[in-house]
Parts: structure tokens; C-alpha cells; sequence
């Protein structure tokens, strides 16, 4: 029997017809931009937060996904840039914006991400009383010299800090770190695993460094400043990975997330699942009935739309059942819990496992992804490759 | 005065003295098709109405680049001073590829404007154009054009063409072709200063075939030019060179659509549909005559397009063979100029070698290839045709690399030569020099167009400069610089084959000719930018280039040990999904050789004369 029928997240049946139960909004505000960072933000204009509040609720109240009643929802995210760097007074007003939209149902999660300089006390208290459960907060790395060179703002004894008064308030938190930083041994790789595991997160992310274009990063490795970390060492670290969390009892369940019993980041799995989701702010993606609509990338181009009442959405695509189908198993791959061929056809329509066997078999052959019954599944070998797996499904 | 509707809208016979037979010659760009729509506009051949940009361009392609290919032929009536007159407008090609068809349309006129620039002044195409309507005895009428440009030089630019061209400036007209300014003139020119044509229509019948074109339903069409004699529906023709016989169907003029008429007479430009189906049973250059009243000899000919440049054309899908054999016979059908055979690659598989008077003219055929069928092609590296003296005194063509025979068996090499006029700001003369010396060029002479422009000519080995000697030249010279060629001769040169192996299996179809003297440098950049277009595999490749099996250059591609995205949430997928889609488009311009993927630009990467060489 396939894991997914017994996982945390049932694939849904008929997909094109799932009420909207997720929610996500982007807060595109950071102290500064980090080296490595081509996210959707805007560094060091805290004064514009008030005129972003306005724009986003004006967003709400025009989406035309919404209507005038308020929709249940059982996962709501809001992530960034740095959400707390809003004041109180401001995440008060943030939240006061969706609850006029949005009613959170009995069990749902609410995740709130969140960097170690900005989370107060008062803050805490804030996310609390509207009903926070979750904190996803960008560690990174536990050592000083690593926070400069990736031009955090933080220090280690603040994400101690953070850490600890996290666990004082919230049962449910993750730890976001990144590895293959320039010059990072084994041994410190190694060391800073232990470190995360040492607090007992429930859950833990773990990104390689990646170079985006137009970022500092990637301009200056380029003009060879810098000696990026080597690809097999890369690869050995993201093993390395892999192997201590699920020692230390977490469930690897993504390419690069990691969890305790019960503690998957249900929003998350929303997006792997192809069920559907709303997003609000700058940049930020919707997928509802089959389409994916994107916002403007720049916070002040959507400010700008929205307040001259134009649509903030930049593109939208329209997937066929095909389209959706492929890229339902493209992405589902990426959970370890795999893909069930039977659900993705119920869902789309698509007998995916007849249409491209030819490319199944040769991802198989190559051991890539294995076949159980009912259920595709990507191997550990074809976890490093889950790019090529998805350019030759899509 | 433009001319009534009235007047335009019917062809037939006209007295000679009322016909003018004319081309517009011009640099590319110049505004040869903008002046030619205004001519067809003033004389009410179209109006405002059906006024399509460039109307004689009726290809997409050469709309896409702004340049013609193929000769046209359009009649213009026109009153002046009481009379009506017939201006007979055959268009040229523009682009050194096509010279062959730039003399033949020459052949058909008595006079040509000579367009140039109001800004870019004399460029290395005007020249090449004028002296080829010099060398058939043109009356040359100089245009500036532009000349509404915020920025202008005309006195320098009539300078140039006294300079230069040796041509009389001070009558020069100075038009806008664009907004129709001074257009007046050039009829006015024309009419007064073109000659008109000496044939007389009581003579036996001799009409040149300047051009044909195939129609699906009509068969082909034969664009003549009366020399002596006229022509009429139902007469029975001879072509005389190549001696067959048929009944004229119907005959007409360019109106500038297709428009019959009972009949043509001496000095008159206009088509012929006869019984012929296929384009390759009529001649271009050859003479129409009557059956039953011959003339005695016929006119003189051309002489035949030279297939200067070479490629190897596959199809990623073996069994697309027979679709690509059709599409290159429908391309030909209508394009004499290009060949193709079967060949076969041990490293493609079955295909085609195409041979193409130039480099634009591969360009543009490989782009209607791709416009017009649904075929993924592979294309080699393009090459020039060489000539190859064999010890036992037999001499070979060889346009593809790998057949060079054994080179204990070749007594000579030889390679194609061209003579080379480029057309550059003084200021860049040192940097063009230094690009010549090191495309093997032998220096001929500098003369200055002024103070801030030169002509220089250098004759280079083809092979040098067919691939990218424009484009270097454009960037060297921030986009001033202009150049045309014309091949010469063949000449002896110390030329090796260079094989290159990928994973120790040579592949045939990377293998280029190269100079001795240069080839570990050659292949030295060859390697490395063969190491940037293959892409990583799970495993290791060494490429090496190789002659005569010793190893002059080496790079390996390290093995691929990961392709993933840490992050993909929700605002990811929408652009991973594009990222992955474009990745899967590229790997269908893949080729596999054992067990390594070879891209197409790959193929094309070997000739780049790099700066990384």
C-alpha cells in the first residue's frame, strides 16, 4: 500500500471543484536585502508599511475570489521578507485586515515567519492573541562569522533567544538553515545540524545556497570573488543532511523539509498537493480553479495598481487537465511519500502512468524514481535530480 | 504629377520611346523599398489604401529582415508632360550572398538610382552595386535619401560619391522617400536621364529571362525582358539555349499583381506562363525566341550562381528523412540557387548537405525550413567549397569536411579566396587590420572616402570570414563598418582536417578544416567552447580535438551530481514550471552520440574564430 494513502495529507478526488482552503500573504518588508536573497522585498522602507496595509486590504476586498462572506480557511501563511519587522500596533492592523476576510477553522494552522532580531515580546503576544500557532524562523546558520558573510542581521545569541521565547509561547515551530555556505567544512555542517536538533524543533528546513541571478551573491561569484562550494561536497552535505535529522527522528517528507510525527507544515503540502490556494501581496501566486494567476514582483508596482484600482495580477496561466496532471506528478515527486497514480487520475482525469510511460520507465531505469504499487516514488539518488525528473515529466 | 487611376490599370504594347527600364541599387537599409513603395504610391500602381509597408518584399522572410531576395518586376504608367510613360522597376537584392541576381536584374535595365544614405553615406554594398551597374553601362542616377533626418551629410555623402564611385554628384536628387519629398524628381530623372530602350518590335524576337518564380496553379512564371521583336498570346517560343518548345498561355505585366495583356514589344519587361511545370526546365539567362522566326543568335547569358557555402542538414527524428527530403525539394522549387544530396553522418544519421551562394541565403532557407515544417533539425558547421589536387593529378571539390582523403594522397590544398571591401571609420582601421592578419588576410590597399572614412581591401580566405567577420566587424566599429566580398580564386594553403572526439568517439560531423599554423589554437577554443555548450552529464567527457590522430587540445566537462531547486512553494511553481518547460524545448535540439547529448549550437560553436582562441 502507498504511504499516501495513509499520510497526513490525502491526495483530494476531484480536483477542479476543491473549495479554497489556504491562504497566503506576502509581506515584502526587510531590514536589508541579504546577499543571496531575489525574493519579492523592499529593504529598509519600514514607513511604507502603513500604505502597503492599505493596499493589501484593498486587495482582499477586490479579489474576485472572495465575496462578502468570510471564508473558513485551515491554513493560513504568512510569510515574507520579514513579517516582523510590522510593529505590534501594525501586525495588529495586519491581522485585523484578515479577519475581516478570513475565519480560521477549529484545527487550522497559522504560520508566521519570523528573523531572531525582530521577535519581541510584545510581538509574541500579539501573534498570539490572534491566534498564531506556528513560527517558522530564518536561523540559517549558528555561528556569528556565517551570519555576516550571508549579511544576516542577527546574531547567534539572538536566535537563542528567539528560540527559547518561541518555545515559551508556541508547541509548533520550524528552523530554517542553509548549508553550502563558501568556505562551510563538513564538520561545521555537521556541527550546526546538531546544534538546530539540540532545540528540538518540531520541524526543520535546510536549503543549499543558491545563486539567483541579480543577486550579490551571483554577480560576485561570477567575477570570481569568491570560490562557490564544491558540487560534490554539496551533495555530501545535503546527505549528511538527511541522514542526522532522520536519526534524530525526523521524517524527511520534502526534498528540503524535515519532520516530527505529526508536525508537517500542513500549508506547505497544499502547495505539493495541487489543492487549491488564494496568495495576497507582492508577488505572490494564487492556483484556483486550474488557473495560476501572479502577482506584480514590485511591491511598488503593486501598491501602485492597487490604488488606481487595477488588477495587481501580472500573468495568468491556464493549465489543461494535461498540463495539470504532469506537473501534479512533476511536483509530487518531490515528497518522499510519493505520487498515488490512481488519486492523480481521479483528480485530472489523466491516466498519467499510460500517457508517458515511456518517460516513467527511463526515470526508473536510470533509478531515479522507483514504482510501488498504486504510487511513483523519487529514490535518494533521484532526489539530487528532481529538476531533471521535472523537466522530462512537465 | 502622379497619374490618374486610369491610366494604370491596363497593360499591353508601348512604343519605346515611352518606356524606361530602371533599378533601385542601395546599401542595405538605405531605403530601397520605401523609395519603391513611394513610386507605386505617386504613380497610383496602389493606392493609400492597399498600401502595404514594402510591397515588393512579398516574402515573410525578407519582410522579417528588411531585405529582398528575389529579382522583382513592377510596371508603373506615369504622365509627364502630356505623355504617358511606362517605368519598368526591377527590384535587386541588396546582400553580397545574392550578386548573381543583383547583374541579372542589371542586365534588364538602361538606367538605376543609386540610393544612398543622407547619413551613412556610401557604404561597402553601395559600391559593390554601383560597379556592377558601371560594369553593364548604366545610366546611374545618384539619390540621397533621408534627407529628413534630424542629422544629415549630404555634402560629404556627394563628396563620397564623386570619391569613390566616380560619379558625377552635382545632379544628384535629394529625396525623402519616406515622406514622399522630392519623389517628383526621381520620375522626372528618370524619364529625362535613363535612356530609352533600342530595341525595335518589327525584329525577330529575343527576350531575355531575367527571373522565374513557381506557382502552385499556374506552373511557372518567366519574368522576360524584350529585347528585339514583341510577344503575344498563342505565339510558339523557343528557348534557345536550352531548345524547347512551347505556346505562350499568357502574357502580362506587374501592375503590380499579375495582369495579361495580348502582347509585349521591344523594351518591354513583363511575364510569359507557357506549358513549362517545373521551375528547373527554364533557365534563367536564357533567350526566348519565335519558333518560326528565329533570331540568329542569342542574347548573352549569366553566368551560373557558385554554391559558395555548405552544410550538413539532419533531422533529430531519423524517420522525419523523407519529410525533410520533401520539404528541401518544395524549397527548391522555387530557390534554383540551392542544392542539396543525401549524405549520411556517422554521427547523424541521414541527411542532407546543402550547398547556398552564401551565408544569409543558408540563414534564410534554414528559417523558412523551420517557418514551413514542424522538422527539428540539426545543422553543422557551415563550410566553403575546396579544391583538392591529388597526387595522381586529378582535382577534387570537396565541400564537406569529412571526406578529405588520406593527406599522403593530396597534393595540393586549395581554398577559396575573396576580395574584401570593407567600408570603416579611419579610427578603426587598426583594429580591422589586426582582425584581417589574423584571418590569414593579404592587405590590398586603403583609400580614404575623407577625413573620418576609409575603403580598405584585403583578400581573405572565404572560410575566414563567411561566419562571423560581419558580425566582429559590427562590433569592432560600433556598428559603422560595412563590408562586401567577392571570391576570386582558389589558392594553395598548408589546410589539415581536425577531428573532434567526444568521450574518445569521434564525431564526424564537429569535424572542420583549418589552417596548420593555427590549429592548436583553433582547437584549443574549439574544445573549450564545445566543454560550455555540452552540457553535464552523470558522467565525465573528455573532449579532445585531434589531426590525423594526434591530440592537440583536451578540456573535460566534470560529471553532473545534482539538478534540484531547494525551494519550490507556492509562488515557485509558476516559474519552475516555465523553467523545466524550456528545458525539456532544449533537449529536443538534442543529439545523442552514445551516451552523451551534443546541442544543436554546439555544432554551429566549432567555427567561431573566438576571442577565447
Amino acid at each position: 500500500m502507498c504511504d499516501s494513502a495513509k499520510s497526513e495529507t490525502e491526495v483530494p478526488s476531484t480536483f477542479m471543484s476543491l473549495p479554497v482552503r489556504s491562504i497566503y500573504v506576502h509581506v515584502p518588508f526587510c531590514e536589508h536585502r541579504c546577499g543571496y536573497c531575489d525574493f519579492s522585498i523592499i529593504a529598509n522602507r519600514a514607513e511604507l508599511i502603513p500604505r502597503y496595509l492599505n493596499a493589501l486590504r484593498k486587495e482582499l476586498e477586490t479579489s474576485p475570489h472572495l465575496d462578502s462572506h468570510l471564508l473558513e480557511v485551515d491554513t493560513l501563511y504568512i510569510g515574507g521578507g520579514t513579517p516582523t519587522l510590522l510593529s505590534a500596533n501594525e501586525l495588529e492592523e495586519l491581522f485585523s485586515i484578515l479577519s475581516d476576510s478570513f475565519l480560521l477553522a477549529p484545527d487550522a494552522e497559522f504560520t508566521i515567519e519570523a528573523n531572531p532580531d525582530g521577535l519581541t515580546a510584545d510581538k509574541i503576544q500579539v501573534l498570539k492573541s490572534v491566534g498564531v500557532n506556528r513560527v517558522s524562523l530564518g536561523v540559517q546558520a549558528f555561528d556569528d562569522s556565517r551570519l555576516i558573510q550571508l549579511e544576516r542581521t542577527h546574531s547567534v545569541q539572538q536566535t537563542e533567544t528567539a528560540i527559547e521565547l518561541i518555545q515559551q509561547n508556541f508547541s509548533n515551530f520550524s528552523l530554517d538553515l542553509i548549508f553550502a555556505i563558501p568556505g562551510q567544512t563538513m564538520a561545521e555542517w555537521q556541527q550546526m545540524l546538531l546544534k538546530a536538533i539540540s532545540f528540538q524543533p518540531p520541524h526543520i528546513s535546510s536549503y543549499a545556497l543558491t545563486y539567483e541571478k541579480g543577486t550579490r551573491f551571483w554577480s560576485d561569484r561570477n567575477k570570481g570573488n569568491f570560490q562557490s562550494t564544491d558540487e560534490q561536497m554539496e551533495v555530501e552535505m545535503y546527505l549528511k543532511t538527511i541522514s542526522e535529522l532522520t536519526k534524530a527522528n525526523y521524517d524527511h517528507y520534502e526534498i528540503s523539509n524535515f519532520a516530527k510525527a505529526g508536525s508537517q507544515s500542513r500549508h506547505n503540502n497544499i502547495y505539493w498537493s495541487g489543492r487549491p490556494y488564494l496568495a495576497f501581496g507582492p508577488g505572490a501566486a494564487s492556483f484556483v480553479n486550474g488557473q495560476r494567476h501572479s502577482n506584480h514582483r514590485s511591491s511598488f508596482t503593486w501598491m501602485n495598481r492597487l490604488e488606481q484600482n487595477q488588477s495587481p495580477i501580472v500573468s495568468t496561466d491556464d493549465l489543461t487537465a494535461e498540463e495539470r496532471a504532469r506537473e501534479l506528478l512533476a511536483i509530487g515527486l518531490r515528497r518522499r511519500q510519493g505520487v498515488n497514480l490512481d488519486d492523480l487520475k481521479n483528480a485530472t482525469g489523466i491516466d498519467i502512468a499510460a500517457c508517458y510511460e515511456t518517460e516513467i520507465n527511463d526515470l526508473i531505469e536510470k533509478g531515479w524514481i522507483q514504482k510501488e504499487p498504486f504510487c511513483l516514488k523519487i529514490t535518494l539518488a533521484g532526489l539530487l535530480f528532481a529538476d531533471e525528473i521535472a523537466s522530462i515529466l512537465i | 504629377m502622379a497619374a490618374s487611376g486610369r491610366s494604370t490599370s491596363k497593360a499591353g504594347r508601348m512604343e519605346r520611346e515611352f518606356i524606361r527600364n530602371f533599378s533601385i541599387i542601395a546599401h542595405i537599409d538605405h531605403g530601397k523599398s520605401t523609395l519603391a513603395d513611394q513610386l507605386l504610391l505617386q504613380s497610383g500602381a496602389i493606392t493609400q489604401r492597399d498600401f502595404k509597408d514594402q510591397m515588393l518584399d512579398d516574402l515573410d522572410i525578407e519582410r522579417d529582415r528588411g531585405i529582398t531576395v528575389k529579382a522583382h518586376a513592377v510596371a508603373l504608367r506615369y504622365e509627364y508632360k502630356g505623355n504617358t510613360y511606362e517605368l519598368n522597376l526591377i527590384d535587386t537584392p541588396g546582400h553580397v550572398d545574392f550578386h548573381y541576381e543583383v547583374s541579372r536584374s542589371l542586365a534588364a535595365c538602361e538606367g538605376a538610382l543609386l540610393l544612398v544614405d543622407a547619413f551613412q553615406g556610401v557604404q561597402a554594398q553601395t559600391v559593390a552595386n554601383a560597379y556592377a551597374a558601371i560594369e553593364v553601362d548604366l545610366e546611374i542616377i545618384p539619390v540621397v535619401n533621408k534627407i529628413d533626418l534630424p542629422v544629415t551629410r549630404v555634402d560629404e555623402v556627394l563628396d563620397e560619391v564623386e570619391t569613390v564611385l566616380g560619379l558625377d554628384a552635382s545632379q544628384a536628387l535629394r529625396v525623402s522617400a519616406k515622406t514622399g519629398v522630392g519623389v517628383d524628381t526621381v520620375f522626372q530623372a528618370i524619364i529625362e536621364r535613363i535612356p530609352h530602350p533600342s530595341g525595335h518590335s518589327t525584329s525577330p524576337l529575343q527576350a531575355l529571362i531575367f527571373d522565374s518564380k513557381y506557382d502552385s496553379f499556374r506552373g511557372v512564371i518567366i519574368y522576360i525582358r524584350l529585347v528585339e521583336g514583341q510577344i503575344a498570346k498563342g505565339d510558339k517560343i523557343r528557348f534557345m539555349r536550352t531548345g524547347g518548345v512551347q505556346e505562350v498561355i499568357e502574357v502580362g505585366q506587374f501592375i503590380p499583381k499579375l495582369t495579361s495583356c495580348e502582347s509585349l514589344g521591344a523594351g518591354q519587361v513583363g511575364y510569359i506562363i507557357t506549358g513549362v511545370k517545373k521551375l528547373e526546365d527554364v533557365k534563367v539567362g536564357d533567350t526566348v525566341t519565335h519558333e518560326h522566326r528565329k533570331a540568329e543568335k542569342a542574347l548573352p547569358g549569366y553566368r551560373e550562381p557558385k554554391q559558395m557555402v555548405f552544410c550538413g542538414m539532419y533531422p533529430i527524428e531519423a524517420t522525419d528523412f523523407e519529410k525533410l527530403r520533401d520539404e528541401l525539394g518544395k524549397m527548391s522549387l522555387n530557390d534554383s540557387s540551392f542544392s542539396f544530396q543525401p549524405e549520411t553522418s556517422d554521427a547523424l544519421g541521414f541527411g542532407f548537405r546543402c550547398g547556398f551562394l552564401g551565408m544569409l541565403h543558408m540563414e534564410i532557407v534554414q528559417q523558412r525550413l523551420e517557418h514551413e515544417s514542424n522538422i527539428d533539425l540539426i545543422q553543422t558547421a557551415p563550410n566553403v567549397t575546396y579544391e583538392l589536387l591529388l597526387r595522381g593529378g586529378q582535382v577534387m571539390m570537396l565541400d564537406n569536411p569529412q571526406d578529405v582523403p588520406d593527406a599522403g594522397s593530396i597534393e595540393e590544398f586549395r581554398e577559396p579566396i575573396a576580395k574584401v571591401n570593407f567600408i570603416v571609420p579611419t579610427s578603426n582601421i587598426g583594429v580591422l587590420m589586426q582582425m584581417c592578419e589574423e584571418r590569414r588576410g593579404n592587405y590590398i590597399n586603403t583609400e580614404y572616402l575623407g577625413p573620418d572614412r576609409a575603403q580598405v581591401i584585403y583578400e581573405l580566405p572565404l572560410a575566414e570570414i563567411i561566419y562571423d567577420m560581419h558580425d566582429r566587424l559590427k562590433s569592432a566599429t560600433r556598428g559603422y563598418g560595412t563590408m562586401d566580398y567577392e571570391v576570386i580564386g582558389y589558392k594553395t594553403a598548408n589546410l589539415v582536417k581536425m577531428d573532434v572526439l567526444v568521450k574518445a568517439v569521434q564525431v564526424d560531423a564537429l569535424a572542420t578544416i583549418v589552417h596548420r599554423d593555427v590549429a592548436e589554437k583553433r582547437g584549443r577554443g574549439l574544445v573549450k567552447r564545445l566543454k560550455d555548450e555540452i552540457s553535464k552529464h552523470q558522467f565525465e567527457i573528455p573532449l579532445q580535438a585531434a589531426i590525423g590522430g594526434k591530440i592537440i587540445a583536451r578540456e573535460t566537462i566534470s560529471a553532473l551530481r545534482k539538478n534540484v531547486t531547494a525551494k519550490c512553494y507556492g509562488g515557485d511553481i509558476t516559474r519552475k514550471r516555465k523553467l523545466w518547460a524550456k528545458q525539456k524545448e532544449g533537449k529536443k535540439r538534442l543529439k545523442q552520440f552514445g551516451q552523451v547529448e551534443i546541442p544543436q549550437k554546439a555544432f554551429l560553436s566549432v567555427l567561431e574564430a573566438g576571442k577565447d582562441d
